[in-house]
């Protein structure tokens, strides 16, 4: 299906067309409380990237191979060279049927850091999500999402604006759903009494013996939202579900210009209001934040070495993770599932690692995040995880697998899990 | 019971205690400004294991790190070091120390050997000794003395016990692993990080798919060599480690190579082939399901490749506490 999303030609035509759709959009949510038919809201993604050129990308996407799937994709430049027309395309084939998925993006390089790309678009966040995750998801790929872990959504709630939503997800069963299966078998094999017929289905009752939670999901929008967080940030068993997945936040110059924003924990910015300059600014003081918490906290500490006299002088020091969630503490025999479950290589984790048992409650993990092919060793016991990441020569080990894995460790597992460098404390 | 077993030798465990020591940000040795001077790369018995040295405080502590028996020729050496300090200091350290008169070292050993003490040339060489009682997660001095010197009360205000944090008192895992001493996990390294990486690496993967429908693919061979997976497995490290170590680690590799396509590996026939020095390999790894699978392959295979290439029975824990 053709799309009726224009191409720019010059960074002016652009940011008139963003500042008349967030504006657009604003109009018809305040005026009519809905969006029009083929009207959406505009989406910018932060995308982290390891030395990439935005006109490699058609060649780039083509090398992604999938069973049914065809990508493509069309760059065209503009007047602007940290500006491009980023055209991407799925054609997918089942059976006899073809359906295509298309979508203009328009990326912009960041005059901050070219680490970093933000990808707009006005299309169906459907598609884009989409398209998007299989560009970025390409094993050794160069590109990843940034990953915000609970305490820096936190941080971007205080510091840019206020806050007017909130989304939690804990998605615990999402993970480690079949070991509920394995424990429930279990229990059946041994002679437990069998529900009557009429009786609600098994499979609609989760396994949750010794289970605290198997999922928790709340969206809110409004100004209560900051009462409903500080209650979970507050109570105690609420703190255990508290993996905040999103935050809404108003920015504003004065009450003529202003956005409010959805960002989530992947770098996707959801915007309406009046001001495509606030959006803009908001992208760039959260992407300036993260990367000063991946340069100056994260990739500063990876263990690299220098000469010294008969020897070497060890540098940087490992992660430690610190788990509060006492699951895997009180119920030994889920531990090595859990262990089994998070380094096979599967998502969301997608770290695959060879597991060394060491102790009755301890592993080393020796292990390869599939995202960036960095090698990474792990120590994993009930109570916390060691990450070690060393830096190798001519390749960019990056920080941001520190941040992922974190960031789902609090949303499969534990949501007050906390992060700090053996050497200098906490990173948050 | 279980047994479980330490892929690094307990001489790899007690250095790596002290300079993860060193480092944690609650470690007493900051609060006199103790860094990590030299870690020892050597075969050389005559050099002490770490070296960590406060240059604001004029003092350095050699670290001689047994797990076995003492040698007295190297206590020997120990103690003439203790005599001289200037003769380390210029022979070894690195910075332009300007405090020269006062500087002196300490030379403990460190051990988790409970009856070490016992040892006579510890009475001619009376070197301090530092007990490290996993059980209990403490290092303490557990006999002789420290030298008597302007650090003489820090250092028993840091060692007369010290208490190891727990993921540092339970570390299975080090910068550098010996090839030799470290066998398991050196192979664990080879296998699970440096042959995955390099393969993720080679993105994009010469991989066709014939048509959309069909998942029969065209893969073109992939090949490793030994010295391309030691940089992997020591990043930085790989430059400062001897020419002669260096080939050790690379024979070792080549060690592994030839078991993963030994016949008898069932895992991976007809995916890898052993070809004038280098490991080939003939799998598709076009997608994370792929690599995993590749990756799972691999990690089927390692008690075979461990059995072949890590010769000699490993120390379990419980043997390891008991010492």
């Amino acid at each position: 299906m053709a799309t009726s999303i224009p191409i720019v030609r010059t960074r002016k035509e652009f940011w008139e067309l963003m500042e008349r759709h967030v504006s657009k959009t604003y109009y018809h949510l305040a005026e009519e409380t809905k969006l029009p038919y083929e009207h959406n809201y505009l989406k910018s993604y932060l995308i982290e990237v390891n030395s990439l050129d935005p006109r490699a990308i058609p060649m780039y996407i083509r090398q992604i191979k999938l069973r049914q799937t065809e990508l493509s994709a069309e760059v065209i430049p503009t007047d602007d060279p940290r500006l491009y027309n980023v055209i991407l395309i799925a054609k997918t084939r089942r059976r006899d049927k073809t359906s295509i998925k298309r979508a203009v993006f328009y990326l912009e390089i960041s005059p901050q850091s070219p680490r970093f790309w933000v990808f707009h678009t006005i299309e169906k966040s459907q598609t884009t999500d989409y398209l998007l995750k299989h560009l970025i998801l390409k094993p050794g790929s160069k590109l990843d999402s940034p990953w915000f872990s609970t305490a820096l959504l936190l941080d971007f709630s205080e510091k840019l604006g206020e806050l007017r939503g909130l989304g939690i997800q804990y998605k615990y069963s999402e993970v480690f759903e079949n070991w509920f299966e394995e424990e429930a078998n279990k229990d059946k094999d041994g002679g437990f009494e069998e529900l009557p017929e009429g009786s609600i289905s098994p499979e609609d009752i989760p396994f949750t013996e010794g289970i605290f939670a198997t999922e928790f999901t709340m969206r809110i929008w409004g100004e209560v939202s900051w009462r409903i967080l500080r209650k979970f940030i507050e109570d105690e068993d609420l703190q255990k579900l508290s993996a905040i997945s999103s935050i809404g936040i108003k920015r504003e110059e004065d009450h003529e210009k202003f956005i409010i924003e959805d960002i989530t924990f992947w770098g996707k910015f959801l915007s309406r209001g009046t001001s495509f300059l606030e959006h803009i600014k908001t992208i760039h003081e959260i992407e300036s934040r993260y990367f000063r918490v991946l340069s100056e906290k994260i990739e500063t500490e990876l263990l690299s070495a220098e000469k010294s006299n008969f020897g070497y002088r060890p540098k940087g020091s490992p992660f430690i993770i610190t788990l509060k969630n006492t699951e895997l503490t009180d119920n030994p025999k889920f531990f090595d599932s859990f262990v089994n479950k998070i380094f096979s290589g599967k998502p969301p984790f997608r770290i695959f690692g060879i597991k060394s048992k060491v102790a009755k409650d301890e592993y080393v993990i020796y292990g390869t995040d599939l995202h960036n092919g960095d090698p990474i060793e792990l120590e994993v016991t009930p109570e916390w995880i060691t990450i070690h990441l060393r830096s190798i020569p001519n390749k960019n080990v990056c920080g941001n697998t520190i941040l992922r894995f974190l960031t789902n460790i609090q949303r499969y597992y534990d949501p007050q899990a906390e992060l700090e460098s053996e050497e200098n404390g906490p990173i948050f | 019971m279980a047994q479980f077993s330490r892929d690094i030798s307990p001489n790899t465990y007690l250095t790596n205690i002290i300079l993860r020591l060193t480092k944690w940000k609650n470690s007493p040795l900051k609060s006199y400004n103790y860094e990590v001077d030299i870690v020892d790369l050597t075969d050389d018995i005559i050099n002490p294991d770490v070296v960590l040295t406060s240059f604001d405080y004029g003092h350095s502590i050699l670290f001689e790190c047994k797990s076995k028996s003492l040698k007295e020729g190297q206590l020997k050496k120990y103690w003439d070091f203790i005599q001289n300090p200037q003769i380390f200091l210029r022979a070894f350290t690195l910075v332009d120390y300007g405090r020269i008169d006062d500087y002196y070292i300490d030379v403990p050993i460190l051990t988790q050997i409970s009856t070490i003490c016992k040892d006579s040339r510890l009475q001619k060489y009376p070197l301090p000794v530092l007990e490290l009682n996993p059980s209990t997660s403490k290092i303490c001095l557990a006999c002789n003395d420290f030298q008597q010197g302007h650090m003489y009360q820090a250092m028993h205000k840091m060692f007369n016990c010290m208490t190891v944090p727990a993921q540092i008192i339970k570390l299975h895992t080090a910068q550098y692993i010996d090839p030799h001493d470290d066998c398991r996990a050196f192979v664990k390294r080879l296998l699970g990080e440096a042959i995955l990486t390099f393969l993720l690496s080679q993105v994009p993967p010469e991989v066709e798919t014939k048509s959309m429908d069909s998942n029969e693919k065209d893969i073109k061979p992939i090949e490793l060599e030994p010295k391309e997976l030691a940089k992997i497995m020591y990043g930085d490290l790989w430059d400062l480690i001897s020419p002669q170590k260096q080939k050790q680690i690379r024979n070792k590799i080549l060690r592994v190579f030839k078991r993963l396509t030994h016949r008898d590996n069932k895992y991976l026939t007809g995916i890898v082939e052993f070809q004038k020095g280098k490991l080939v390999i003939k799998a598709d790894i076009s997608t994370h399901e792929a690599i995993r699978k590749f990756g799972t392959r691999l990690e089927a295979s390692l008690d075979f490749i461990i059995n072949g290439v890590c010769k000699g029975r490993e120390t379990t824990i419980e043997e390891f506490i008991k010492r």
